[in-house]
């Protein structure tokens, strides 16, 4: 057994023990669902960040430096500005109405309509992506580990359930400092020793450490090191695509927003983004040294396995610290969508919609049973069907509709309900016409990211309707399809006076 | 020292240490900010509604 299998296992449980010593802090659904509204500063900002970390921002950008270089920093660039824009412009109006999900904002902005749409949609599309990412939390374990895909997904899947079962938004918040911490220490320390101890070793390098030495050694394997360490390396429309997808991709997003509806005032809501930012900015800069060092020293032919190759390949303690560096962010990120998935699952579908005249003790019931059905379905779909990765764009399609959707309902005047209804489902129906060139070739005509051009269908047919709509007394004047607080204050008043 | 330090990391060090100054101001900007101040912040669809009287009810 290797090293680095072993400080996998301990991390492992050590983090399945984390999840499960939050149970104490659960008492009602509220405990659950939002952490009863009491997370702190850190404890906010940690699982924002930890939860943006995933694949994507580790394992993608190593990629996307192996083969196009350094300018791939500015993922994260764009990714910390959408999460300042989070905090300066959008996290106090979620606070103020004391939201549990995106959806139920929704209503209150404009009606019931909008709201069963965007529960719905929202629910199907992080249904997919928790099946996506569990595949990728999968394949890093069995690289490292040896045992097949099916295996590796089934035992994490099983076991993210149930520490997420214990204590929900608690278990999270917990296991993101355990996380923040390992992805904080464990990427920058294999970085380190690459950088310090690796790239001098490289025959190529002239026995140079840093930056230089792993310039001397790109240019003594024929590339340009001048041209993968400018920061303009990717060009501008890439930069312009991960900008567009920082800023539209999460003001609305259920999944890396929710621990703000946790904070314990509105103060922490706004601050905790904010900080998320600050921390997440460095990673491109370790994880995307490592994909060039990769490339340098002729690892793999596969951009995909830069950063894991790199880890395996240097000193087991430290390869191994960082895998489980990887490790932390691949799970903090399925386990923020799987409990996102869940809350909008257990919330807005089935407690407020289809079971209204429920009690506390209900919802927390079908909170965790939603947990349990969504955790065991995604990590089987996982093991059973490989196509799944197609199915992200559905999730892109419809994160720009909902940004458009809550930007609009804060600032514009004229912002309509029926245009939000629409706009959500023509981002979808476009989605679907792009991703599968329905009935034309849409791709090869307008080369934008599928986010993009969802966004901007969205966008113009949420504008046109709200032009000519108008707001009257019957606009999202039907009655919630629960009890409100009104009818709460007139029972109590009545058991007084009984 | 720092002509060895590359392009795109002077960048992202830069681009950090203003995030790094923004959170400290936007730390003390809001520090000074009464805590009624949210009741303040409105949403222009929630506006319209309450313009035509229509009641906004709290979900449960």
């Amino acid at each position: 057994m290797s090293i680095q299998l072993i400080i996998l296992i301990i991390y492992f449980f050590f983090i399945i023990f984390l999840g499960i010593l939050a149970v104490r802090k659960v008492k009602a659904s509220e405990d659950l669902l939002v952490a009863g509204r009491n997370l702190g500063v850190m404890f906010v900002a940690v699982s924002v960040a930890s939860e943006y970390m995933g694949g994507l921002g580790t394992i993608g950008t190593a990629e996307v430096a192996f083969n196009q270089g350094m300018g791939v920093i500015w993922y994260h660039i764009a990714s910390a500005c959408g999460l300042m824009l989070f905090g300066f412009a959008f996290a106090h109006y979620y606070r103020k109405y004391n939201v549990v999900t995106v959806p139920e904002y929704l209503y209150y902005l404009y009606d019931i309509k909008t709201w069963k749409a965007a529960s719905v949609l929202n629910v199907v599309g992080y249904w997919f992506f928790t099946i996506i990412q569990m595949t990728a939390l999968g394949s890093l374990v069995a690289s490292v580990t040896g045992l097949n895909l099916q295996i590796s997904v089934l035992i994490c899947g099983l076991a993210m359930t149930v520490y997420l079962l214990a204590a929900g938004m608690w278990s999270v918040a917990f296991t993101s400092v355990a996380f923040m911490f390992t992805i904080g220490t464990g990427i920058p320390l294999a970085f380190w020793w690459v950088m310090q101890k690796e790239i001098p070793l490289l025959s190529t390098s002239a026995g140079v450490a840093g930056y230089a030495g792993l310039a001397n050694a790109l240019n003594g394997a024929g590339l340009d090191a001048v041209s993968l360490f400018s920061p303009f390396s990717l060009g501008g429309m890439a930069v312009l695509g991960y900008f567009l997808g920082g800023v539209l991709g999460i003001p609305a997003a259920q999944a890396t927003i929710n621990y703000s509806f946790g904070a314990k005032n509105w103060k922490v809501a706004r601050l905790a983004p904010v900080l998320a930012a600050i921390l997440i900015l460095p990673l491109s800069i370790w994880t995307g040294s490592m994909g060039l060092y990769a490339r340098a020293a002729g690892l793999t032919t596969n951009p995909k396995l830069a950063l894991g190759a790199t880890l395996m390949n240097i000193h087991p303690i430290i390869g191994g610290i960082g895998i489980a560096g990887i490790f932390a962010a691949l799970i903090s990120t399925v386990a923020g969508i799987l409990f996102g998935c869940a809350s909008i699952m257990s919330k807005d579908i089935w407690q407020r919609w289809l079971h209204p005249n429920t009690d506390d003790r209900y919802l927390s019931r079908w909170t965790r049973i939603w947990i349990l059905i969504i955790g065991i379905s995604s990590a089987f779909g996982a093991m059973t069907l490989p196509k799944i990765l197609q199915q992200a764009f559905f999730v892109y399609s419809i994160r720009g509709a909902l940004m458009i959707c809550v930007a609009f309902g804060l600032w514009w005047r004229r912002a309509h309900p029926d245009a939000a209804f629409y706009s959500l489902w023509v981002a979808l129906v476009g989605g679907i016409m792009y991703q599968f060139s329905l009935p034309i070739n849409f791709q090869a005509y307008f080369k934008l990211h599928i986010s993009v051009w969802c966004a901007l269908l969205s966008l113009i047919t949420f504008v046109i309707i709200s032009l000519y709509s108008r707001w009257t007394t019957q606009t999202s004047n039907e009655l919630p399809p629960f009890i409100n607080f009104r009818r709460d204050l007139e029972e109590k008043e009545g058991n007084k006076n009984d | 020292m720092i002509n060895n330090i590359p392009a795109f990391l002077k960048l992202d060090l830069i681009i950090w240490g203003i995030l790094i100054i923004l959170f400290i101001g936007f730390t003390i900007y809001i520090y000074y900010k009464p805590a009624k101040y949210i009741n303040k912040i409105k949403a222009q669809a929630i506006e319209n509604k309450k313009h035509l009287g229509i009641k906004i009810y709290r979900l449960r």
